[in-house]
């Protein structure tokens, strides 16, 4: 059997996941692989090339929020609309953590870009800045 | 010679031999004095005046050598005058060529000294300025780092959820 790429993998289980395939049993498929070809170790970096294929190909978009407080309902909402509309991914799969170091404000983190306007790098920038 | 004298001597003895000369021995000793006076005009003369003659010619030669050596002399005398001359007014225009050069030399000393002063001091200047910008940029970073110490501080404590969710919701609006 000829060794897949990460990239290829990655690319395989975006057709598989566009084309309806589910998801358990294909991570399944995808674990054996990793196993297989002794890759075990990067199935996290296998999962955030996955993410970012489904975020090129704008099917999803699977977004880290980090905030020092807990968002609320309604500020989830807006921040699931400006990441669909700055991925333009069908799909937002939003992953939210707390870090009180942040002071304030909030971080998003997709598989392709990233925001932070956290009141932490604020100070950072101004600090920088001088 | 002798017959024509001894002849004239014979016609004329009564007239000589009454003034109580000898006349045969007159005339022997004329005839010796000719002879003598010929040898010695044959010989000895010619002799004497080649000597003279060679001698004139040396004294001539030597004077003439002597002239020569005198003009040469003074020839020598004179190029020694010129040479002299010339050295004097080589000599005199190396020194002035030297003092010239010296000069020039103490103008371009002065002038590298000047420079070296000048770009020390420019140096010098500038090494000041690097160091006030930088004393400047540190106490500006030392007084931003205290700033967002602060501000961070202050926030930390008055930062409620609240606030911070109506920050979110700004923020977002800025992403928008």
């Amino acid at each position: 059997m000829a060794k897949l790429s990460r990239r290829q993998l990655a690319r395989y289980a975006a057709d598989k996941l566009s084309s309806g395939e589910s998801a358990k049993s294909l991570a399944a498929q995808l674990a054996a692989v990793m196993i297989e070809s002794k890759k075990a170790d990067q199935i996290e970096l296998l999962a955030s090339d996955i993410a970012w294929e489904l975020e090129q190909r704008q099917l999803a978009s699977n977004a880290e929020v980090v905030s020092a407080h807990p968002l609320t309902a309604e500020l989830r909402k807006q921040v699931r609309i400006f990441i669909k509309k700055a991925t333009k991914a069908d799909e937002v799969i939003l992953q939210e953590r707390l870090e009180p170091s942040l002071i304030g404000g909030l971080r998003i983190e997709t598989a392709d870009k990233s925001w932070d306007k956290s009141v932490r790098a604020a100070l950072t920038e101004i600090r920088e800045a001088f | 010679l002798s017959v024509v004298t001894l002849q004239f001597a014979e016609s004329s003895s009564g007239g000589i031999s009454s003034l109580g000369i000898n006349l045969q021995g007159f005339i022997f000793q004329l005839i010796t004095f000719v002879i003598v006076l010929l040898i010695i005009w044959k010989y000895v003369l010619p002799k004497i005046v080649a000597t003279i003659e060679a001698r004139r010619t040396t004294l001539e030669e030597s004077l003439s050598q002597a002239r020569a050596t005198e003009e040469a002399l003074a020839a020598a005398e004179a190029k020694a005058a010129e040479l002299m001359t010339q050295a004097r007014a080589d000599a005199d225009e190396a020194m002035a060529e030297a003092k010239k050069q010296a000069e020039n030399v103490i103008a371009e000393a002065e002038k590298t000294a000047q420079e070296r002063a000048a770009r020390i001091i420019a140096e010098a200047e500038e090494h000041l300025d690097q160091e006030r910008q930088n004393l400047h940029s540190q106490l500006r970073g030392e007084l931003a780092g205290l700033v967002a110490a602060a501000t961070e501080k202050v926030l930390h404590r008055k930062l409620d959820a609240k606030q911070d969710s109506s920050l979110i919701e700004q923020s977002i609006k800025e992403l928008a």
